[in-house]
């Protein structure tokens, strides 16, 4: 295991194409299930500092709610042994209200208690779909064998909800690396983003896998 | 606000001043520690992230103020350097959460129950006594620590400020 801060231009062009496709699988999941056009930016590699990455999600106190799922390669497959990564999906707090109504029809007022009682599950579910469609299409370009951990919730301070993908990929550096990309609604306003966070040995082994010689 | 004093993620302040004001923001699975001299008033906020240095110790040099047992005994060292009397400190905690949910039941790792049972070794091995706490749930905190009168405020979304 090494920790590295520096990666190459080319490594960092493959990890934004990686990007670039894994959300784009994302975002066509995303729209399909709200019968609405996403629109989604070029993706963006990130290596910053602990304090930077909670900066670029709107600063520590900013309240999203997110799904994380983790990734790790199947064991017992060689080359894909030792994969560990998570993928994060945040949304603001009125967007999420908005893609529960728009998914469930509009049969709840916001803010009622059936609609809070089912908000978790339909934001769990939605993250669960364009994480999979992610890791999927992933999977499908480098030939690795992923497996994909159940969602996870949280509604809370985006720095808190951090805390958990920061502490997994930032033991050895002080800095973690992710590739976010943003989705928005085409009329209606859908702020969101998914990030893939991964170390350096999931980086190593994604290249090697993709014929990069480093 | 005057004299407030920021404190990110793998990072501690200390101060001499009382009109120092400490604060770090949105702990989840991170735990913050505030050390503080009774009679001195001299005082120091860390937020660490993991646990245990030594799990890492063969990968080179680390960052000390990320992990429990180095950051809370280096801040210990710095505010005894600053004049304060070890038997005179105390401490206050706060963070420590899991932060993530399955809908279907179950939590996501427990990465935050760790930080807090790690610090409370430390602070347990230093003698230093807890003195008020406010750890786990699930449930982001952000924390401010009072130089002057060393009084912890935790603020969450959805449940009310404390005072400790």
């Amino acid at each position: 295991m090494s920790s590295k801060e520096a990666y190459t231009d080319i490594e960092i062009d493959v990890l934004r194409e990686l990007g670039n496709i894994g959300a784009g699988n994302a975002a066509t999941s995303l729209s399909t299930m709200l019968n609405q056009t996403i629109d989604m930016a070029v993706p963006v590699v990130r290596i910053t500092s602990f304090d930077d990455a909670v900066q670029s999600f709107g600063g520590a106190e900013n309240l999203v709610a997110g799904v994380l799922l983790s990734f790790e390669g199947l064991e017992g497959v060689e080359e894909s042994e030792g994969i560990k990564g998570m993928l994060l999906f945040i949304i603001d707090i009125e967007s999420a209200d908005d893609i529960v109504t728009m998914l469930t029809g509009g049969m709840y007022e916001p803010g009622s208690p059936e609609f809070e009682e089912m908000k978790p599950s339909v934001l769990s579910e939605i993250g669960n779909i364009m994480g999979a469609a992610y890791i999927n299409s992933i999977a499908t370009l480098t030939g690795l064998a992923l497996n994909i951990s159940v969602p996870y919730l949280s509604t809370d301070m985006v720095g808190a909800i951090l805390s958990i993908p920061i502490a997994e990929f930032g033991a050895l550096s002080d800095t973690v690396l992710f590739i976010e990309e943003s989705f928005k609604g085409v009329g209606k306003d859908i702020n969101s983003s998914m990030s893939l966070f991964a170390g350096s040995e999931t980086i190593d082994i994604i290249m090697k896998k993709l014929g990069i010689e480093l | 606000m005057s004299g407030m004093l920021t404190v990110g993620i793998s990072d501690f302040k200390t101060s001499t001043s009382p009109d120092a004001v400490f604060v770090t923001f949105a702990l989840g699975s991170c735990v913050g520690t505030c050390l503080w001299d009774k009679e001195t008033k001299i005082g120091g906020l860390s937020h660490i992230m993991l646990p245990y240095s030594k799990e890492f110790k063969d990968f080179g040099e680390i960052n000390r103020m990320k992990f429990a047992d180095t950051a809370i005994l280096d801040m210990f060292m710095q505010l005894r350097r600053m004049g304060a009397k070890p038997e005179n400190i105390v401490a206050k905690i706060a963070g420590g959460a899991q932060m993530f949910q399955s809908s279907v039941g179950g939590s996501m790792g427990n990465i935050g129950q760790r930080n807090v049972a790690y610090v409370k070794e430390v602070l347990k091995q230093l003698k230093l006594p807890i003195v008020a706490e406010d750890t786990g749930l699930d449930y982001g905190r952000t924390v401010y620590f009072d130089n002057a009168t060393g009084t912890m405020k935790v603020q969450s979304i959805g449940h009310n400020v404390k005072e400790l």
